[in-house]
Formats: C-alpha cells, sequence, structure tokens
C-alpha cells in the first residue's frame, strides 16, 4: 500500500475539540470523585444489596417466563424492574424527543432520565434493542435500536370510538421498513410498531399470498401500558407478490380487537 | 515549581496526596485528548463526552494502582480506548446519535479539504473490525503489536484488517473521485 495513501487517511484525522459545556461537566466529576473518594462498602450491607439485587434480577426474569407460559405470543416487561438506560441511551432519547427538537405544540414532553430497556427483538439476525420511557401527559415514546421509533405522547388514541367498521386501525401503530439495492425491485424487510390495547394476547400479520404468522410481541407495564413489535420479514415474503398486507390483534377468546389498514406495498417506495 | 512545569508523574503524586490543583492540571492537559481518542474512534460526540469523562474518572480512582510503568498519558488511552470499543459492542449501545465528521456545531473552526472530509466519510463506513484498526493505526498511532493485545486478536489479523480496510478505502475514494 502506497506511503502517501497512509498520509492521507492520517491528516483526515478528526480535529474536532469537545464543547465547553461537556468540559466543565468531565471536570466536575473528576475533582469531585477525588474530593469525596467512595468508601468500600460494608460486608453486611454488601450481603443485603447483593441479595436485593439478586431478588430484582429474579423478578426480572421470572416475570416474562410466565407470561410466556400462559401466551406464547406475549411477554411481559415489568416496567419498575427494567434495566434502566445507561446516560448515553437517556442522552440521545433526550435530545431524539426532546421539547428542543419539537415542532411548537407537539412537544411530547419525554421524561428521558426514566428510559429503560424493554427487551431485545432479532430482526433479520441483528439484535434491536427496546427503550422506552414515559412522558409526562400520561404517554410514552420508544425507539427501536436500529428501526427509528416514535412518540404517544397521550391516551387520546384510545378515545377515538369504532371508526371504520370497528376495525380501529389506530391501535396497532406500524412503521415498515423498506431497502431496495441498485436495480433490484424494493424489498419490505421489517415492521416494527406497538398495539395499544391491554386485552391484547395475539398479533398476526398476513400477507398477500394468503399466509399469516404470529408476530410475538412484548408488553410493557405501568406507566407505559403498550406492547411493542420488530420483525424481520423472511426473504419470500418482501416482494409485492407475498408481501405483508395487514396486522390483526386479537383479545384471549380470539376475537378481532383491531385490524390495520392495507400496507403499502413495497413498490410504492420507487 | 508551577504546575504547568510539572511532569505527569509529580502531578499524579499531588493528586494522590489530596491535592485539588493538581488534580486540575492533570484534567487540563489530558482533558482533549482524551476526548478526541473517544471522537475518533466513535465519531459521536455525545458518546464521546460520556466516554471520555467516565474514563477520567475511573483513571483518577484508580490512581493509586498507576505503576508508573508507562506514560500516564499512554495508561490513560488505554483505558479510553478499552472504554470506547466495550461502548461500541454493548448491546445496549444505542446509535441514535448519527456519525458526524464536519460537525457544523462544533467548537472546531478548522477548514477540512473536500478529500479529508471524503476519508472521514468513508472510514466511518468501514465495517466495525476494519474500522477500528484502522483508526488505532492512523488516526491514534497504535502499532498492530499494540492493537492486537487491545482488541485480543493475534497481530496478524490485525495487519490482514488493517490492510483490507485500507484497500477498501482507496477503492471506495477512487469511485467517489
Amino acid at each position: 500500500m502506497s506511503r502517501t495513501f497512509d498520509v492521507q487517511i492520517e491528516s483526515a484525522a478528526p480535529l474536532e475539540l469537545p464543547s465547553q459545556d461537556a468540559t466543565h461537566r468531565a471536570r466536575r466529576a473528576v475533582l469531585d470523585s477525588i474530593a469525596y473518594p467512595s468508601r468500600p462498602m460494608s460486608r453486611k450491607r454488601g450481603v443485603v444489596v447483593g441479595a436485593l439485587a439478586g431478588l430484582c434480577a429474579a423478578v426480572a426474569i421470572t416475570l416474562p417466563a410466565v407470561a410466556l407460559g400462559t401466551h406464547w405470543w406475549r411477554s411481559t416487561t415489568n416496567f419498575k424492574h427494567a434495566t434502566p438506560a445507561p446516560s448515553v441511551v437517556r442522552k440521545q432519547f433526550g435530545e431524539l424527543y426532546g421539547s428542543a427538537q419539537a415542532p411548537p405544540g407537539m412537544d411530547p414532553r419525554v421524561l428521558p432520565l426514566a428510559t429503560r430497556k424493554a427487551g431485545a427483538f432479532d430482526v433479520n439476525g441483528s439484535q434491536n434493542v427496546l427503550w422506552v420511557a414515559p412522558t409526562s401527559t400520561d404517554g410514552y415514546c420508544w425507539v427501536f435500536t436500529a428501526l427509528g421509533g416514535g412518540c404517544h405522547a397521550n391516551r387520546e388514541i384510545l378515545d377515538r370510538g369504532s371508526a371504520q367498521g370497528g376495525l380501529r386501525p389506530w391501535l396497532v401503530d406500524v412503521s415498515t421498513r423498506v431497502t431496495r439495492h441498485g436495480n433490484e425491485p424494493a424489498r419490505v424487510t421489517s415492521l416494527s410498531g406497538v398495539v395499544s390495547d391491554a386485552r391484547a394476547v395475539s398479533l398476526t400479520v398476513s400477507y398477500a399470498n394468503g399466509q399469516t404468522t404470529s408476530v410475538p410481541f412484548v408488553w410493557v407495564t405501568a406507566p407505559i401500558e403498550a406492547g411493542f413489535f420488530a420483525l424481520g420479514i423472511p426473504e419470500s415474503h418482501q416482494l409485492p407478490v407475498s408481501r405483508p398486507t395487514h396486522l390483526s390483534l386479537y383479545d384471549s377468546q380470539g376475537a378481532l380487537l383491531a385490524e390495520t389498514s392495507d400496507l403499502p406495498s413495497p413498490s410504492a417506495f420507487g | 515549581m508551577a504546575k504547568s512545569e510539572c511532569t505527569d508523574e509529580e502531578l499524579v503524586r499531588g493528586v494522590l496526596a489530596g491535592s485539588r490543583d493538581a488534580a486540575s492540571h492533570l484534567f487540563e492537559r489530558h482533558w482533549e485528548q482524551a476526548w478526541r481518542v473517544a471522537y475518533s474512534i466513535t465519531g459521536m460526540r455525545a458518546t464521546a463526552d460520556d466516554i471520555a469523562q467516565e474514563s477520567l474518572v475511573q483513571a483518577f480512582a484508580s490512581l493509586a494502582s498507576f505503576e508508573g510503568k508507562s506514560l500516564f498519558s499512554t495508561w490513560l488511552r488505554r483505558i479510553i480506548i478499552n472504554r470506547s470499543l466495550n461502548v461500541l459492542r454493548s448491546p445496549l449501545f444505542l446509535p441514535l446519535e448519527m456519525p458526524c465528521h464536519e460537525d457544523q456545531s462544533s467548537t472546531s473552526d478548522t477548514y477540512r479539504s473536500d478529500e479529508a472530509t471524503r476519508m472521514v466519510e468513508a472510514v466511518r463506513e468501514l465495517p466495525f473490525d476494519r474500522r477500528v484498526v484502522v483508526v488505532l493505526r492512523h488516526w491514534i498511532g497504535l502499532s498492530p503489536a499494540e492493537i492486537a493485545e487491545l482488541v485480543d486478536v493475534p497481530e496478524g489479523t490485525v495487519n490482514s484488517r488493517l490492510a483490507r480496510g485500507v484497500e477498501q478505502l482507496r477503492l471506495e475514494l477512487e469511485v467517489s473521485a
């Protein structure tokens, strides 16, 4: 490899500097850690904290398992016992959904410090972590690591009545991801979104060729009170002829609670 | 002697003796470089803020274990690189922040040529394994042996990833030129 090209790479090294705000925060954190060094935990306190941590872990693991035993398609995450998001995620959540980003009158009033990990979904071979945070107006915001997310700033969505033949499509809020390589036709590669009816225990996706499959979703307890799903679409269902057409939500008796309108065909994306 | 003339090792001894002044000087001397290492690896400002801050807190908290076998700056850089790689590999890491090469809102007023801008974009788009070795080698200046130890692969693997990464960069820049 030519020496000139190596020099070209080296000369492109980032020249950015940290912001004054970041510098100020870091200086304070470092100096405070010197001024007030943490004390080693006493043996007795350590045992109690360890036992509590073990109990919490057991609760966090057991709840989904019990729920899975009852309805294998719906698992439950107890929000209050879910893993708090690390600071970098909380900060990014705030930046994504915070007041500064919202158009006038549309601030979801998210509470980023309360962001928690609510689940993880395998989508086309890669793991997507689901992060959720409540809003100060009884709603919530969510993000799937690589699929994006959104906010339901309040519960108005539940009060829309039973228009559109009783199908209440707004109770299944779905985003479609479409990809296209070169001149190949566009393909729908994943579906992700939210279900907003607490009675829901089963979600299915129907395809244009008449097939139907179950979509696992995780119900997140109060204050979120919503279900989340992220589904990788198998190659055999990515093209228009066999594409996903709609999602249907059912209660434990098998009664239809909600059904989406027709999902857009990948060809609509060009 | 003014603190600015002290060596890092003298400042470390000062910090261990409880001097806030020495800690402040040590911080000022290394903060920008620490941040830049984290930023070079992650390409994200907020992530670099967190990593650099947490690494410095960790380093200062464990100064007593710093044996002076290497330079303080080398020891600190190692902490930052390890933390940066751990963050990027973590399933909890949420890359909501878009990697940026030309952050218009940053405090930097440096001018970058189109060529350098394209190079940074191309480096950011390399697959993770190649990007890490290219950044550590060419932007941070580590030797292949040092990189091998940090990323826990044989030196030969580092060299082949480096060669493939650089070749990919060369091809992509030829295409985009």
